[in-house]
């Protein structure tokens, strides 16, 4: 068996060039298997925790996904709006263990503008169980004071203490409340959600910014901060209300609660529920993702084949010298056998760390929040070994085609 | 009391497929140990099936053929490969040598195969290095690559391979039929002292008549193989 080794090593190196063409496309259709597969699974775990811990979404009655886009996607069709009084009476409730209000709506050039509360920063969770944490700053102090999440202090250069102006709804032509200094508080750091490119700011700021701009158009009412801690500037409306349960067992018992409240006609979405209709959206996608990498993977091992079969013909008298030494038919099948399992494992191992570095770039550059594995799942590791025994069966094909011409050859190849 | 024959062939029939007409059908034929034999006889007249048949890489439809006190025709494809390493030595007339193998991984090739050859050889280097001293190779060429090597000593390194660990039966199938006459004189001069030293029987091939002399016992594969009549 150690000869078998040492001339399996030997031929291969005596044929270097067509076996590293064989090693670099098994090693890129590794690449696009594992990573395709690595990628959609990472982004539909991401995706699907978007928001975590938040146990129910409070709306006016409007679709479950309706509600999902406008309050965590922050995009969609306007929400009917809910009474900011229901928010009080709801949070109220004994099962609840926090609530954030939220009303959405306006926006800060391209983004989103969410009013909302400190409480937001303080409960909302993503990727199972992170907070949303300040890179620089910290959540409101002043009235007028904003938070900014990551890609839009990225892409608009803006730092602590830059003053910004806000516009009303999500419309092309915009009204820019162009009187009104928001101040940057803090700058949240990178997640991966939807709160990377929204702005934060504060309920009341909310109502008494759209005081002054009742008729559409923006009229200064030059309101002095005194008169604005004087005045009642409690919101009428809001969008909807984010709820955490002191018990999660509760969530039906409590959306059944919330849906037959008496003062209001009102919606309550389980988030969980939403974002999975939501990403069935997506499900053709991946699966046309999936259909390419297999199809890349089988491209692989008919190019290993036909580089083995064309190889065959150098390797007529090889074969037909190590037949008249005694090698038998099952020592040829093991020559090819073994020449495709070196392929393979390399192809394989060579794959595995070009998408490693891969992700690091990505980790390093490009989208650190996403968090690929570096490791292949258990299915993954099932595909590559699939990926080993299918190379090996179909090196029965060469070696086949090898033994017959060792038959028809004889003892020596007359070329 | 057994037989002095190395190689009793008594029948041996074979036809290829989708041909009408035998290939080989032979006269029976034995050859004592020891025997140096010239098989000579014009291309097509069946003596590269008869060598293959007789190495087991090509299967007889009928035959009865005892080779070393064994009855060769009952042994199974695989055992035949076995057979073929422990006993035979073999040389052909090009491209015996792997060319990525250095001489020496070509010469220790032939008892890669057989436990039986290595068994006869207590220390590898030196037994190679005795060889190649005796078939007037220098030993500096010992780890070089075989396909830098002239045709004529990659014929002597395929000598060398083919006596390591004293196989019983030495062939030689057109081994100088790409040497000049120089050449061709030295390399059977050089194989006739190895093979007599280590007493092997040569079955030898060729349609060179000129090397027959050097022979005791010849025969015109035309006469043997009744089909080629």
């Amino acid at each position: 068996m150690k000869i078998l080794w040492l001339l399996t090593f030997k031929s291969i190196y005596n044929r270097k060039i067509a076996f590293s063409l064989s090693i670099i496309s098994i090693a890129i259709s590794v690449v696009l298997l594992l990573g395709i597969d690595r990628v959609t699974k990472t982004t539909k775990e991401h995706f699907l925790n978007t928001i975590n811990q938040t146990d129910l979404i409070v709306a006016a009655p409007n679709g479950s996904l309706d509600i999902l886009l406008n309050l965590i996607f922050h995009m969609g069709e306007p929400l009917k709006e809910m009474d900011y009084t229901s928010y009080q009476t709801i949070s109220k409730f004994n099962e609840i263990a926090w609530a954030v209000p939220l009303s959405v709506g306006d926006s800060f050039q391209s983004y989103d503008a969410v009013s909302t509360t400190n409480d937001y920063f303080k409960y909302y969770r993503y990727a199972t169980s992170k907070n949303l944490e300040f890179a620089q700053g910290g959540d409101f102090k002043e009235f007028y004071d904003v938070v900014i999440g990551s890609d839009v202090a990225d892409t608009l250069h803006l730092k602590l203490g830059d003053i910004i102006h806000l516009s009303h709804s999500r419309a092309a032509h915009k009204h820019t409340h162009a009187n009104r200094d928001f101040h940057i508080s803090g700058i949240l750091a990178p997640t991966g959600t939807p709160n990377d490119e929204s702005v934060f700011f504060q309920l009341k700021a909310d109502e008494a910014i759209h005081l002054e701009w009742q008729t559409g158009h923006f009229v200064d009412m030059h309101i002095s901060s005194d008169e604005l801690a004087r005045m009642d500037i409690t919101p009428k409306h809001i969008s909807g209300v984010l709820i955490g349960l002191k018990n999660r067992i509760n969530i039906l018992n409590v959306a059944d609660k919330i849906e037959n409240f008496k003062d209001e006609n009102l919606k309550a979405a389980i988030p969980a529920q939403a974002l999975s209709k939501l990403y069935k959206l997506m499900k053709n996608m991946q699966e046309a993702l999936t259909l390419i990498s297999v199809i890349v993977f089988v491209a692989a091992i008919f190019g290993m084949i036909s580089t083995m079969l064309a190889t065959l013909n150098d390797r007529r008298r090889e074969i037909a010298i190590l037949r008249s030494l005694g090698a038998t038919v099952k020592m040829i099948f093991f020559l090819f056998g073994m020449e495709a399992f070196i392929i393979v494992t390399s192809g394989i191992l060579v794959g595995n760390i070009t998408l490693d570095i891969l992700i690091l770039i990505n980790d390093l550059f490009l989208n650190k929040a996403l968090q690929i594995s570096y490791l292949p799942s258990i299915y993954e590791s099932f595909m590559l070994v699939i990926m080993v025994f299918t190379a090996i069966a179909v090196s029965v094909l060469p070696a086949l085609k090898s033994y017959k011409n060792s038959l028809q050859d004889g003892l020596m190849v007359k070329i | 009391m057994q037989s002095n024959n190395i190689i009793e062939i008594s029948s041996c029939i074979f036809q290829y497929p989708h041909n009408s007409k035998n290939t080989l059908d032979m006269a029976p034929l034995h050859v004592r140990k020891g025997e140096h034999i010239f098989l000579h006889g014009k291309s097509g007249s069946g003596k590269t099936t008869f060598l293959n048949i007789l190495c087991g890489i090509i299967e007889p439809d009928i035959s009865d053929i005892k080779i070393l006190h064994t009855d060769f025709s009952k042994l199974s494809s695989s055992h035949k490969d076995r057979f073929r390493a422990d006993n035979y030595g073999t040389v052909f007339q090009q491209f015996n040598l792997l060319p990525y193998l250095s001489v020496k991984e070509n010469i220790a090739l032939s008892c890669g195969f057989s436990k039986q050859k290595s068994s006869h050889v207590s220390d590898m280097e030196s037994e190679i290095e005795r060889l190649l001293k005796e078939l007037d190779l220098s030993p500096a060429l010992l780890n070089t690559p075989a396909m830098n090597l002239s045709v004529g000593e990659q014929q002597r390194v395929a000598v060398a391979r083919a006596l390591i660990g004293a196989p019983k039966i030495i062939i030689a199938d057109e081994p100088t039929s790409a040497l000049d006459s120089d050449a061709k004189e030295r390399f059977m001069k050089l194989l006739f002292k190895q093979v007599e030293a280590q007493n092997a029987t040569l079955l030898f091939v060729s349609h060179d008549r000129s090397l027959s002399s050097y022979f005791g016992t010849h025969y015109d594969f035309t006469e043997i193989n009744k089909a080629a009549r």
